[in-house]
């Protein structure tokens, strides 16, 4: 058998082999519902369809993405790259900040964010930052646009305005930005 | 009536009765969709692209428990011989539904609740079966963007042409001839996800027509297999 598939190629019968990932069964017939690579384990009996490309991120994918809106305590953030590769169609995730530290948002319109998938609920991807190398990787000054500085691990402070604000930083702060 | 068969047994462009024109196609073209393919089908010069699955901006139009298919068939100003308005018209509204009607069944859309999935089909030339080329091309684009199927569509037309059934109708043999019949099918599974026809067959030429389209299906179900190995694993499948 091949170890690559198209939609609809057969890959076993399901006496053969436990389905699992990206497959459709028919009258007992395993498919590929995916352009995807095939994995055979002779071990377990199972054959696992992965699919080349996600069209919609998974629970612990990473995500970068812009703020595009804030309502405390929701920030709605513009998805850019999933797990490192640019996205064509730009999607919306939700963090909810409800219960943080702050219980402030943890970027403002504009900033550039990174997350975590948190679960998938209708549709809907909610995304968590609650990783030390999560959370905003570019950031600018929400009163006078100017450059910021950080000033420990969670404020920013205006080089031009010395306006000083609550951002949850990334580790790689500034450097993590591409 | 025109004669559209020559004394050899020949169609006006050489082809016998069960032959496809040449076609060849491409996957992920367009590098902002999220999927997207390229066909060539005779004289049928088409440009399709997916976008989604994606949010929805308003609760309209969209299903709790699924995502829903749009499509959009549009040929351009300069797809026919005489210059095409823009606007969409009846019959290209009409046809942007049957695509729709067609590709849905293949796809797994419960996958994606409150989400939705464009199908935009720019035809920049046009030369009859455009519809089946459409639908080919299509699903290569759904394929391309990730959206998971239960199989590929392959559409391919047949019809009637002086007395014979044919396969793949020119624009010319779809005009003259008597009967015009598109067929999409998803081959595993043998299920006929479009049908229309134009014209009157026989019990006996309707079972003979469906028989040359499936055979005529395969071979271009081959075809979208291979752009699609071309693109994601850079080789030509032997």
């Amino acid at each position: 058998m091949n170890n690559r598939a198209v939609p609809g190629e057969g890959l076993a019968v399901i006496e053969e082999y436990d389905a699992r990932g990206d497959v459709y069964v028919l009258d007992g017939e395993i498919y590929s519902t995916k352009v995807a690579n095939i994995r055979i384990n002779r071990k377990d009996r199972s054959l696992t369809s992965i699919g080349l490309k996600k069209p919609f991120p998974k629970p612990d994918d990473e995500i970068v993405g812009t703020i595009d809106q804030v309502q405390k305590p929701f920030v709605y953030i513009r998805i850019n790259q999933l797990d490192g590769r640019n996205v064509g169609v730009k999607q919306t995730a939700v963090l909810y900040m409800k219960g943080s530290v702050r219980d402030a948002p943890a970027g403002r319109e504009g900033d550039i964010i990174r997350a975590k998938v948190k679960l998938i609920r209708n549709a809907m991807l909610f995304v968590r930052i609650d990783e030390p190398e999560l959370g905003v990787i570019f950031t600018s000054c929400s009163k006078c646009g100017g450059e910021v500085v950080p000033t420990g691990r969670s404020f920013v402070k205006c080089t031009r305005c010395g306006h000083r604000d609550y951002r949850k930083l990334a580790m790689d702060y500034k450097s993590g930005a591409k | 009536m025109m004669n559209l068969i020559d004394e050899g047994g020949k169609r006006l462009d050489g082809r016998s009765f069960d032959q496809l024109r040449p076609f060849s196609m491409q996957a992920g073209l367009l590098k902002s969709a999220s999927g997207s393919a390229y066909i060539e089908q005779g004289g049928n010069k088409i440009l399709v692209g997916v976008y989604g699955p994606r949010d929805s901006r308003s609760r309209y139009g969209t299903n709790q428990d699924k995502a829903v298919l749009r499509c959009r068939y549009h040929m351009l100003p300069f797809s026919t011989e005489e210059r095409k308005s823009p606007q969409p018209s009846r019959r290209e509204i009409e046809i942007s539904k049957v695509i729709r009607d067609a590709l849905e069944p293949a796809l797994l859309l419960e996958e994606f609740p409150r989400s939705v999935i464009d199908i935009y089909i720019e035809v920049l030339q046009s030369d009859g079966g455009s519809r089946g080329a459409s639908i080919t091309a299509a699903s290569i684009a759904l394929a391309d963007a990730g959206i998971p199927m239960k199989d590929l569509v392959s559409a391919v037309a047949v019809g009637k042409v002086n007395g014979h059934l044919v396969l793949d109708l020119s624009d010319t043999e779809d005009k003259e001839g008597e009967v015009d019949l598109p067929i999409a099918v998803m081959l595993n599974s043998g299920l006929i996800t479009l049908m229309q026809m134009d014209g009157k067959l026989s019990e006996d030429e309707f079972r003979q027509a469906i028989d040359l389209a499936m055979a005529g299906a395969k071979e271009l179900r081959e075809a979208q297999r291979k752009a699609l190995v071309q693109k994601y694993f850079k080789e030509v499948d032997s």
